[in-house]
This record gives structure tokens, C-alpha cells and sequence, in this order.
């Protein structure tokens, strides 16, 4: 081996058995990320609905969907932390479900919409020319009905259920999260490394997947969670408008859709769910705008 | 110029027929007989088929979809299944309300959101721009319908002095746009915080500040003349949030406009109804996309230089 320079030898005697810490980009974003409040506070709230969600069975001191309707219409108390609502159903217990259902559901919206809208994007953006312009005025076509009521319109004509609500909400969110990836593909698609493995003959799908996607990932991811926050307001918008879930299903739109009848006596029935509704999105936004800060400095 | 604009006209030829496919596809894939909501419960078979081969809907599909598309791009958007009217006359008669409440819910998101995105920025990292930026942040993740049951509740309910439901007058129109509006507002303050940032580092501002200029003139000559251009774009994308929100928050506030007449089309399965919703509301949000553009050209001079001269330069 190739003597060293006397100053790395140096070096290397001085932290002999020291791990030392090398600053690179990513370690550097997590840092920054650390120090941001906002998304701290995001990622905090999130962690309390992940709990929620995972741990329902033990946290929801009753039954979802056990009636009980002598208690119907029973506002907050030690009891019932959340009140009940008009079938004596207790709410705390339906909003902690709630955050399986929402989530869940949300997390399957965004996973559906990145292996369609995302795909086709990578492939517009990678592939360039007339594949790009065919896709993109294939996305142009959905974009030019505003997305709430694209979602809608396909709700109606599918009707109400989970299969079809995803459908929607995926269709619906298509030709942004594809625009997105095209955007991200187009940046790494000059890079260096890219035509360096392009010099020495990798395929096109392997360089797709292995060289690109990976690069790329960070943006998309980034704005994936954005588009969580979204998921779950467009799912609680269908299900109050009617055309969402079916009940009794505790998703935190359709708890609040039961009580909106009851707003100006009860309003405990309409704000416990709009909170978590709320504050759900409040967090996503808040965790995607400092991943965001944190990845691209520039864009603060 | 001239011609940019023509193809840009010409794109929406393409572009609405994509709509229609879409709208169309979604009716043939509806589970359900279409003539079951015309024909009275007892009818007999015959009827039945009779109506069908009037609707046309024996036809193979290719067939029908150039009927529908040959009737859309004559405005005929069917009859009402529920009062037997020409949708489109329905749909005109309750635009202007969306219109005034799409145009009002603009204005206040603008006048709102634009001084508190420049305010915010003037005073960068005080508790001032991280309230406003906090504030911004829970409006923009309020559901619209979530806004919409608060605003009534303390402005009509506790307070009085708003209608809940309806426009018995103009008063009604208000909180339907303070909801819409407020929900945008996130969208117009930060892109002002963040255009209104990169354009006040810029050199010539500086300039104008060694030269003694007033700090009154330096925002509104110097910098928000620069800064308006991101603001100007974010307003064509915000309309189409807007009439897709218009349909939840007008059915909050029974607002007969075309959100609502699309929503009480949906309970009753009244498919025409539909169908000629969603269509002119895409029609007007493609209409809006293209002014949009075409008043880039004039707010961004540098834009009009590279289509005029962008052909030529593209093959050097």
C-alpha cells in the first residue's frame, strides 16, 4: 500500500479508537431538522396519532360501536373525556380508532398514488420527448377538473366504500404527485453519476431504479408527506359531503359528519373530531415543511 | 405573440374532450340502470327498453360517447333526471353565485394574505412572522367545512349577525367567503414571505436604499413589483381549489350555486346534473388556467421576449 502523508498519519495517531463524526449533507439536513421547532412539534403530535392508531385496542376505553343510548348526548365528563354522541357511542373511543382508520387509509391514498401518478412520472421524466408529452397531457386532461371534485364526481359514480375512496383519492391526486417525480427524475437526470453509468452501459430500467429513483427519493419523500395532510382532509371532506366511507366506520370525517345535525346544542359531537382532523394535518404540513427546510436550505 | 396565444387557445379543444372522456367514463362505469330513475317504479319491460333506446343507451359505447361529445360541444348537457330542464340552463342560472363568492373569497385571501406575507417578511425571525406563519399554517390545514361550522357558529348562532343557511341577503355571502378565503390566505402570505425575501436581498434595492429612497417606496415601487409575478400565478391555481371548495362550503351554507346543485345531484343520482357540473367547472377552471397565462406574458416582460424570440433560440 501507498505510504501515507506524514499529516494523515498524524491525524489518525491522535484519534486513534475515536469514532469522529464526518459532517455529510444528510447528517448535516438532520441536524437542521433537529433544531426546527415546528417540525419537532409536527413529529411530537404525530407520534401521539401513530399511538393511537397502533394501539387502539388499549388506549379506547369502549367499544366503537357499542350503543348505549341511555347515555346518548352526554357531554365531556371523567367518564367520557370526549363526550358521547347521539347513540350513546363514546367519542374518545371513535376518535382514537378514528386515527387507525384516517391514517391507514391516508397512507394507502399516498402509496396507490405514488405507484400510479409516481411511475408514470419517473418514466415521463426519464424518458423525455414524445412518452413524456403523451403522459403529461394524459395528467393535463385529470388536472383540468379541480381535484376535490374530481374525487367527488368519481365517488358518486363508484359510490360509497374504502375501495372506492381510495380510487378516488388516488385518481384525484395522479397528476400532481406525477408532475412531482417528472420534476425529480428531470434534476437527477443530467447528474454526473448518471452519465457515468450511462457511459459504461447499465440498462434503462436498472438505471431507472438503482442510479435515479434513490436520488430522487428525498424530494419525493418530502412531499409525500405533504400530501398526507391532503389525503386526510380530501377523505374527511368526501365522508361529510356524504360519498366517503359507510358507517358506523369511525373515520374522523364521517364522526364529525353524525354530529354536525347536533352542532349548536352538542358542539362537542362536531369539535373533538374536527381537532384531530385538524391537528392531524397541522402536523403533516408542519413535518413536511421542515423536511423540506432541512433537505433545500435554498427554498426557506 | 400572437400566435402563442392562438395554440394556447387551441389547447383547450384537446384538453375538454379529455374532460368529457373522463366524465364519460365515470357514467359507464356506474353500477345501476340509469333507467331506473325515470321510469315509475311498475313500468313494464317494454317501457323500459323503450326509454332506454330513446336515451340511446343501446347504442355501442364508442357511439354514445361521440353523441355525448357532439351534444356537449353544442351545449347540449342533457335534461335534469329530477326537473326535466336543460342542465345548462341550470347551471347558468346558479353560476353567478359561485362567481361572486369564487371572486370575493379571491379578494379577501389577497388583500389578507399578501400584506401579511410582506409584513412577515419585512420583520424576518420576530414573534410577529412566526404568528402570522403559525396562524397561516392552521387556516391552510383547516378542513373547509370544519371553518365553515365554526364561522356560523360564533357569527350566526351566539352572535347573530350573519345568516347560517341561505342568501336572504347579501350578508349571506360573507361568511361563505371569509371561508374560502381564509382558506387560501396561507397560500397567498407565504408565497409573498418567500418572493418578497429573494427580491429584498437584490442589489438594486439596496440601491434605492443608499440613494435615500423612502421605505414606503422601496416596498411598493422597488420590491412588490418584482415579488408579484409567483404571487400572480398562485391566484390561478388557488381558483381552482376555490370552486372545488365551493361545492363543500356551499352545501354547508345552502348556497344555490353550481357546488351545491352538483352536490344535490349526487344524493339524488341525478347523473345529467352531474356530469354538466363538473364539466362547466372544469370548462371555467381551464378558462381561468388560460387568462392566467396570457396575463403572464403582460405582467412579465421578460417572459413576451422569450416567446417571441424563444423559437429561434431553442435551435441555436
Amino acid at each position: 500500500m501507498k505510504r501515507m502523508t506524514p499529516a494523515i498519519e498524524k491525524f489518525q495517531r491522535k484519534n486513534a479508537g475515536k469514532t469522529i463524526k464526518v459532517s455529510t449533507p444528510g447528517r448535516e439536513a438532520w441536524r437542521r431538522l433537529a433544531r426546527n421547532r415546528t417540525a419537532l412539534i409536527g413529529m411530537g403530535i404525530l407520534l401521539v396519532m401513530l399511538v393511537f392508531a397502533l394501539l387502539a385496542n388499549f388506549i379506547a376505553p369502549y367499544d366503537y360501536q357499542q350503543q348505549i343510548l341511555t347515555d346518548a348526548y352526554q357531554t365531556p365528563s371523567a367518564i367520557h373525556i370526549f363526550g358521547t354522541d347521539h347513540f350513546g357511542r363514546d367519542l374518545f373511543s371513535r376518535c382514537v380508532f378514528g386515527a387507525r382508520y384516517s391514517l391507514a387509509l391516508a397512507l394507502l391514498c399516498v402509496i396507490c398514488a405514488f405507484f400510479t401518478g409516481g411511475l408514470l412520472g419517473v418514466i415521463a421524466g426519464y424518458f423525455g420527448g414524445k412518452v413524456d408529452n403523451v403522459i403529461m397531457r394524459f395528467m393535463d386532461m385529470f388536472q383540468a377538473i379541480p381535484q376535490v371534485l374530481l374525487a367527488i364526481s368519481i365517488t358518486a359514480a363508484l359510490g360509497n366504500g374504502v375501495p372506492q375512496m381510495i380510487a378516488a383519492i388516488t385518481i384525484s391526486t395522479m397528476p400532481t404527485i406525477s408532475k412531482n417525480c417528472r420534476a425529480a427524475i428531470l434534476n437527477v437526470r443530467n447528474a454526473d453519476y448518471v452519465e457515468s453509468s450511462r457511459s459504461i452501459g447499465v440498462g434503462q430500467w436498472r438505471m431507472i431504479f438503482k442510479h435515479m429513483i434513490p436520488n430522487a427519493l428525498g424530494v419525493m419523500v418530502i412531499f409525500v408527506v405533504g400530501l398526507m395532510g391532503a389525503c386526510i382532509n380530501m377523505m374527511a371532506s368526501l365522508s361529510y359531503l356524504g360519498v366517503g366511507l359507510n358507517p358506523p366506520t369511525p373515520e374522523w370525517g364521517l364522526i364529525l359528519s353524525d354530529g354536525k345535525a347536533f352542532f349548536t346544542a352538542f358542539p362537542h359531537m362536531v369539535l373533538f373530531p374536527a381537532a384531530m382532523i385538524l391537528l392531524t394535518i397541522l402536523a403533516f404540513n408542519m413535518l413536511g415543511d421542515g423536511l423540506r427546510d432541512a433537505f433545500d436550505p435554498r427554498l426557506k | 405573440m400572437a400566435k402563442f396565444i392562438l395554440r394556447r387557445v387551441l389547447l383547450i379543444i384537446p384538453i375538454m374532450l379529455g374532460v368529457t372522456l373522463i366524465i364519460f367514463i365515470l357514467r359507464a362505469v356506474t353500477p345501476g340502470d340509469p333507467v331506473d330513475q325515470l321510469v315509475s317504479t311498475n313500468a313494464t319491460e317494454e317501457e323500459r327498453e323503450a326509454k332506454r333506446e330513446e336515451l340511446g343507451l343501446n347504442d355501442p359505447l364508442v357511439l354514445q360517447f361521440v353523441k355525448y361529445v357532439a351534444n356537449v360541444f353544442t351545449g347540449n348537457l342533457g335534461e335534469s333526471y329530477k326537473t326535466h330542464q336543460p342542465v345548462l340552463s341550470e347551471i347558468l342560472q346558479r353560476f353567478p353565485y359561485t362567481l361572486i363568492i369564487c371572486f370575493g373569497s379571491v379578494i379577501i385571501g389577497v388583500v389578507l394574505g399578501v400584506p401579511l406575507g410582506i409584513y412577515s417578511s419585512l420583520r424576518q425571525y420576530t414573534w410577529i412572522d412566526s404568528v402570522i406563519l403559525i396562524l397561516s399554517m392552521v387556516f391552510a390545514a383547516c378542513p373547509g367545512f370544519v371553518l365553515a361550522l365554526l364561522l356560523i357558529s360564533g357569527f350566526s348562532v351566539k352572535l347573530g349577525w350573519f345568516p347560517a343557511v341561505g342568501l336572504p341577503n347579501a350578508l349571506g355571502y360573507v361568511l361563505p367567503m371569509v371561508t374560502i378565503g381564509l382558506g387560501s390566505l396561507s397560500r397567498y402570505t407565504r408565497i409573498t414571505r418567500s418572493s418578497f425575501l429573494e427580491v429584498i436581498r437584490q442589489d438594486y434595492i439596496t440601491t434605492a436604499r443608499a440613494k435615500g429612497q423612502t421605505e414606503r417606496k422601496i416596498i411598493w415601487k422597488h420590491a412588490f413589483r418584482n415579488a408579484a409575478i409567483p404571487i400572480a400565478s398562485s391566484i390561478g391555481v388557488q381558483i381552482g381549489n376555490q370552486l372545488g371548495g365551493a361545492l363543500i362550503v356551499e352545501t354547508v351554507f345552502g348556497i344555490p350555486g353550481i357546488g351545491k346543485y352538483i352536490g344535490d345531484a349526487i344524493t339524488s343520482r341525478n347523473f345529467p346534473a352531474i356530469q354538466g357540473g363538473v364539466l362547466f367547472l372544469a370548462f371555467v377552471f381551464t378558462i381561468v388556467n388560460l387568462l392566467v397565462d396570457i396575463s403572464f406574458i403582460y405582467i412579465n416582460p421578460r417572459l413576451k421576449s422569450g416567446i417571441i424570440s424563444g423559437g429561434k433560440r431553442k435551435h441555436a
